[in-house]
Formats: C-alpha cells, structure tokens, sequence
C-alpha cells in the first residue's frame, strides 16, 4: 500500500513541504485549498445570516430565507433588509479588494502595493469630503449640497467620481511614462494632494460633518441595503470578471516588464487593463463601503502562501475567496454576536488579519522569491 | 410790615432754594455715588474702587450653584476665587482662578495665581455656546473676538460679525495667537478638550488670561446651564445671573412637573438618533446622560434605555434597534441637515419600517440651523434648556402644551 495515499489531505496544504510527487500534489493541494476556501466562505455565508446582535432561532433564519415568513415580523425583516445585504456586501467587497491587491502587488512587484496605491481610495475621499464637508459653503463649494448630504447613492456617486477622476490622470500619465515605479509614485504623490484637500475641508467644517465623514472612513457593510446592493453587485462582478479575464498577462509580468515584452506581451495595453480592473473594484467597494483597509494587501500574501504559488490561474479565485472570507469574519467579528455592540470594521479587520500576516510572512519568507526583481 | 414781611418770604424762599436746596443736592448726589465705597449696595459692574478699605465686602451680590457641579466660587471680600473642577476630560487637577476687583490690592499668598481683574472690559469667546450668556448678562458690548462666525446663530452677534465689530479668530491648535495679542483682551474664554491641543496653554503662554468653561462635561441640561454664572463672575453680574438662571429653571421645572404628571400607562417610548452618519453603529445616549435626563424628564422612555444605565453613550448594531424600535410612535432624530422624510429614506430605505415613519411622527433637531451649518439647538438651546424641554412635551404630550411652537425641532414630512 502506498502510504503517500493515507496522508491526511490537508497535510497538502501545509507550507513548506517537500511531497513525493510535486506536480501531482502540487495540483491536488490547489484543488483543496479552492475548496475548502469555497467551503469556508459559503459557511462563513450562513453563519452571518444565523449570528447578530438579536438572536434568532436557525430555523426561523431559513423560513424568513425560504420566503415562508419567520414567527415574528422583526425577524423577518431583520435576516432580509439587514443581514441578508450585508453578508452580500460583506462577500463581494472582500473578493473585490482581494483581487484588486493581486493586480497592484503584481503589477508593481511591490508587495507593500494594494488597492489604494493608484490614488483611487484618496480619490473617492475627496468626492465624499466634497458633499459630506462641502455643505458649510466656506470653500463655495456649494455647488454639490444639491445632491442632497443625506442621500448615500449620492455619496456613492460621487467617490466614484472622485476615484474616476484620479483615475483618469494616472491613466494618461501611464501613457506617456514607461515606468511602473513612476506610476507608483505618481499614485502616493496625488494621494498626499488629495488627502491635503480633505485637510483643508475638515478645517472648515462644523462638528456634524467632521463626524460623519470620520465615521465614513471607518468602514462600513452594514450601511449598504439592497437599493444600493443593486448599483453595487453589477459593477464588482463586472470588475471581478475583468480581473478573472487577466490571469495569462498578470503571469506573463511576473517576471518583470522586460521579459512580458520579450514574451509578445502588449505590455501597455495589459497594465491599462489591470488598472481599469483595479479602478471599477477598488472605487466600487470605496464608494459604498467607505475606505476599507487592510484587507487588499493581506490576501493576496495569505493566498500566495497557502497556494505556494504565484500563478495567477490559482491565485484569481483563492483571492476571491479569501477576501470574501475575510470580510464576513470582520464583519462577523465586528458585530460580536450576542452583545449589542458594534465596532468599527476597518479597526477589527487590522486588529484580526495583522498577526496572521505577519504569521505566514516569517514563517514563508517567500517574498523575496516572488517579488525578487 | 407786611411788605417786609412779604420781601422776606421771598428771599428767604429764594435763599433756601438757591443756597440751600443746591448745596444739599449736590450732596445728595456724591453721596449716591461714593455709597458703594462705603456701603455694599450692589456689585460694581462698571467701575473699580478707588478707595480700597479692607473691612468692606466688594461682592455683596453672591452666585448660589445649586446644579453645577463641576464648578465652585469662593468670595473673599474683595477677590473671588473660581474654580473649574475639571476643566478636560481626565484632568488630574482643577484650575483655580483669582479675580480681583480692579481698584483692590492683590491678596497675600496669591502671587502666582492666574489673576484678572473684575469686572473685565473686553471678552473674545472661542465657544458659540456662551455667545447667549453675554447676551443675556448685557455683556455683548465687551465682545472684541469670536472663534469662527460661520457657525454663530445668536441674532445680536450675527448683526455684531456683519457689522465688523467682532474679529474671528480660530479655535485650538489653528488659533491664532498673533490675532488675540493684538487684541489684548482682558479674557478669553475658552474649553478644554486636551492641553495638547488646545489653545489654553499656548495663550496662558503668552499673557493673556484665559479661563476654561467646562459646561459641557456636566451631566445634566440644568446644571450645564447654571456656568452662566461662571462667566457672570467675571463681569460682577452675580445678581443678573441668579435672576436669569431662577427664571429659566422655575420654566423648566414647570415643563417637567406637566410631564411628570402624565400616567404611567400613557408613557410614551419613543426612538432616539439614527445611524450615525455613514457607520454601522446607532447611539443610544445613557440615561444619565444629558440626553437620557431630558427625555425622562419629558414623561418618556425612550427604545434600549434600560441596556445604557449610565451617564455613557452606547453605540448598537441596527439590528437591535431595528427590533426594539420598530413599534415606538415617535421618533427623534439628531442628523445633521435632515429635512425630510425622503432624505431619510435616501440615507437607508429600512429606516420607513418604524411605525413612527409610518405615523409621520419624525422630528430632527436642526430646525435652527444656518447657512454655515450651525445649528441653534447647541447655542441658544442648551443655554436656555427649558426652550429644548419644552419642545419636547409639545411633541409628546401637545395638550400639555396647546399654545407653544416648536422653536428647535422640526417635523419631517
């Protein structure tokens, strides 16, 4: 009997071991590791429709699902409007953000890169800060209080602006200058300038604004309902499926720009197509969820190592996958089930991913092969 | 003989009149206006002494705190000593103040105290709370400078602003100090949040007195608004102030004892707050916050009351609220700029399953707001509570109160 055979499957997935047969394990091991990360995340899923702040029985959980009505109307309309849209949201902006790490880190080489490293997040910022902070007309920047300060598709909107337009001038930047590491730079130069507007507006705001436009860069899933849900799912999937469209160019730049070229890649037209992709799921989940952190430069570093790989086949849909799972786990987290309290979500999602990070980070060592130039 | 007699009459009427009654009058008069020298009628509000005698009590109008707590006044004759309890949040000392009646030697023992004289002649108020207490102590007159006049909705100020009789100049870290040394006031008055940040340090740094008003770590409505007499002390308007503030709490009381009469089992629970803006999180204040005590003493209970027992703020996840709220007839919403039912639903389309959106029974407290974003209810409203309770039973209880207008909050429809 061949005892490679009765090795615990999950022993595949451990880093850092040698296996008998490489490519065989090799594919095994990604095989489970999609998975289980599949698994994980549909789990994560139902549990935050079961977990809350009010406790309802599962079963009732599954009637309000089924469409059979739970026993209490509150109930109903709490699994429905409130937890229903927020693992949703919760799901989708984790496998937005994660994949849109991927493409920075892969792009740039860098691995410290993430979402926000073009200036998007910052530019969003600053469209929120316009209609959050704009209203005290102190700048005469009244011309957006017509929005309505209160509407949030409208809030919406306008980081999405504000993310095009950076957006925008990175691009046409990018056409002109062949470096990716002028584009890097160019994305924290306009993120300072940006970040110095918003400076500006908060200097003249009244309390009331301060505060709102704090707690918006908390972060947020619980804000977003289905009206919002509605605008928000069309544009991630398209992002998503974008960036799932990339993984043979985003292989093909691993190596560094030079040898991309030498391979017959369009090297221009891939990074254009990598950034758009970036733009749609990093500005799309800013718009609606606030600047959510963290998550974008953790997951693909934990994708990496539980894949052992840097292909890009593998590693598109682990990030999908872990960043979702990730998001519901800070969501989750952040609620604390059974007590009443909520927690500010960029906070929690620090506060849980930052130790694993630095976990998988020493015991892999593995950054300097994947991002060795 | 007659005529002798008539002569004398009229001279001697002429004679007391001219040379008497003058000499007398004029007599009158200077003793009139030396008397408080001598005699302690009242508090010199505009002059100094100038005669100082030490067995004489320069204050015989006294502030009486019943309320306040983070506040004590000592009066010795000729200073008075002020004290701010707590003058930041996690202060490890009070900060004492001395003052002086101008006119008066500075006391032994007290050299190095933080000394200005009184009553001051120039104020500059970084704080458009207290913009209302100078002007009911009639103290407007004395203003040089505001913080920032975007966000001030007293009337009297506003007309002061757009006269260019008041300067504006900043608040904590952005203050500006050059500003407020050329405009040498005899006060600033000013709050504490953080002496790291604040602009106290920098300003006692630099010469110029500044006290700190620390109204708003009180815990209540009524105690909060009894520091009028903290900046009265500074003026010498003891007694104005102990008018003022009796008249406003006998008006909130009165409020209250309506409410309080209403039976138990007419009790509303109403809904407070909404989302914070753009957070997960929907505070509830405790009920010994000054929030809570406002609406316990409006007759009411309010959705998660008994889960905040203490005077701290709680923030909840909406679905608890959700379903703890869902039933309650009334709601009031504290939201910046929210005028309208639709913009509510804008902000979350959930917010139109509480019955009170159902009933139209939505009220926000930013019916007094201006241009700027500055909104009355934390001007006017907290330093005149009994307007803010009143409003509230109106909304409450509106045969309590048949006659009153709502002055703070607004219906949304």
């Amino acid at each position: 009997m061949n005892r490679a055979l009765w090795r615990w499957p999950g022993a595949a997935l451990l880093p850092g071991r040698q296996q008998s047969d490489p490519l065989q394990w090799r594919r095994l091991r990604r095989w489970l590791l999609q998975g289980g990360l599949l698994c994980l995340v549909l789990s994560l899923f139902l549990l935050s429709l079961m977990l809350g702040s009010v406790t309802i029985p599962p079963g009732e959980v599954l009637r309000a699902l089924s469409g059979a009505g739970a026993s209490e109307n509150a109930w109903e309309s709490i699994v429905l409007l409130i937890r229903l849209p927020k693992a949703l949201t919760a799901t989708l902006a984790g496998a937005a953000l994660g994949v849109s790490g991927l493409l920075m880190q892969t792009l740039f080489r860098n691995p410290l890169a993430g979402p926000y490293v073009l200036g998007i997040s910052s530019g969003a910022s600053l469209g929120v800060a316009l209609v959050l902070l704009g209203t005290g007309g102190t700048l005469g920047l009244t011309l957006l209080t017509g929005l309505g300060p209160g509407g949030s598709l409208a809030l919406a909107g306008a980081a999405m602006g504000g993310a095009a337009l950076v957006l925008a001038l990175v691009l046409l930047v990018a056409r002109a200058v062949g470096s990716n590491m002028t584009l890097l730079v160019l994305g924290v130069m306009l993120g300072s300038l940006t970040s110095a507007l918003v400076s500006m507006l908060l200097y003249f705001s009244v309390p009331e604004q301060i505060q709102a436009y704090v707690n918006w860069s908390f972060g947020s899933f619980g804000t977003v309902s289905w009206r919002e849900l509605r605008v928000m799912a069309p544009l991630l999937l398209a992002g998503l499926t974008l960036a799932a469209l990339l993984a043979k160019p985003l292989d093909a730049l691993l190596p560094g720009e030079a040898l991309a070229q030498g391979l017959g890649l369009n090297v221009r037209r891939a990074r254009l197509q990598i950034m758009l992709a970036t733009a749609v799921l990093a500005g799309t989940v800013t718009a609606f969820c606030g600047p959510v952190g963290f998550l974008g430069i953790a997951v693909p570093h934990l994708c990496r190592s539980l894949a052992g790989t840097s292909g890009h086949r593998t590693l598109l849909p682990a990030c999908m996958l872990g960043g979702a799972a990730l998001a519901l786990v800070a969501a989750l987290v952040a609620e604390l089930p059974g007590s009443n309290l909520v927690l500010p979500l960029n906070a929690v999602m620090a506060l849980l991913g930052a130790p694993v990070v630095i976990h998988v980070l020493l015991r892999r060592r593995n950054l300097r092969r994947v991002f060795a130039s | 003989m007659k005529d002798f007699s008539r002569f004398a009459t009229r001279h001697l009427a002429g004679f007391l009149l001219r040379g008497v009654a003058r000499p007398l009058l004029v007599a009158a008069l200077l003793l009139l206006l030396t008397a408080p020298l001598a005699g302690q009628d009242g508090n010199l509000t505009q002059d100094c002494v100038e005669n100082f005698d030490p067995a004489v009590d320069y204050f015989p109008d006294k502030a009486a705190l019943v309320n306040a707590s983070g506040l004590e006044i000592e009066y010795h004759g000729h200073y008075k000593l002020l004290r701010t309890l707590q003058p930041w949040p996690g202060a490890e000392s009070a900060v004492e103040y001395l003052l002086l009646q101008c006119g008066t030697p500075l006391p032994e023992g007290h050299e190095d105290a933080l000394m200005v004289e009184v009553p001051v002649n120039s104020v500059i108020s970084l704080s458009t709370t207290q913009l209302p207490n100078l002007l009911d102590l009639g103290q407007l007159d004395k203003l040089v400078a505001v913080d920032n006049g975007n966000y001030v909705n007293t009337a009297e100020v506003v007309a002061m602003l757009q006269a260019g009789e008041l300067a504006e100049v900043g608040n904590g870290a952005s203050i500006n100090v050059e500003r407020v040394l050329e405009l040498a006031p005899d006060l600033v008055l000013a709050n504490g949040f953080n002496p790291e940040t604040d602009a106290h340090p920098v300003l006692l740094e630099a010469g110029v007195f500044t006290a700190i008003n620390a109204d708003w770590l009180e815990p209540s409505l009524p105690a909060r608004a009894e520091w009028l007499k903290f900046i009265a002390a500074f003026f010498n308007e003891e007694a104005a102030a102990e008018t003022l503030y009796g008249r406003l709490m006998a008006e909130y009381d009165e409020a209250a004892a309506l409410a309080a009469a209403v039976p138990e089992e007419d009790r509303l629970t109403v809904l407070l707050n909404t989302f914070s803006p753009y957070s997960d999180a929907w505070i509830i204040p405790g009920q010994e916050s000054w929030v809570g005590q406002l609406m316990r003493d409006a007759g009411v209970n309010y959705v998660l009351m008994d889960e905040v027992t203490g005077a701290i703020n709680q923030p909840f996840d909406f679905e608890t609220v959700y379903e703890a709220g869902l039933d309650a007839p009334v709601w009031i919403l504290n939201r910046f700029l929210m005028g309208s039912l639709e913009a509510l639903l804008a902000d979350d389309e959930r917010y139109a399953g509480f019955a009170a959106y159902g009933n139209d029974a939505v009220y926000n407290t930013d019916a007094r707001t201006n241009e700027h974003g500055g909104n009355d209810y934390w001007e006017t409203g907290l330093a005149r509570p009994h307007l803010l309770l009143q409003d509230l039973v109106k909304i409450f209880y509106p045969e309590l109160l048949p006659e009153y207008e709502l002055m703070f909050h607004r219906k949304l429809s």
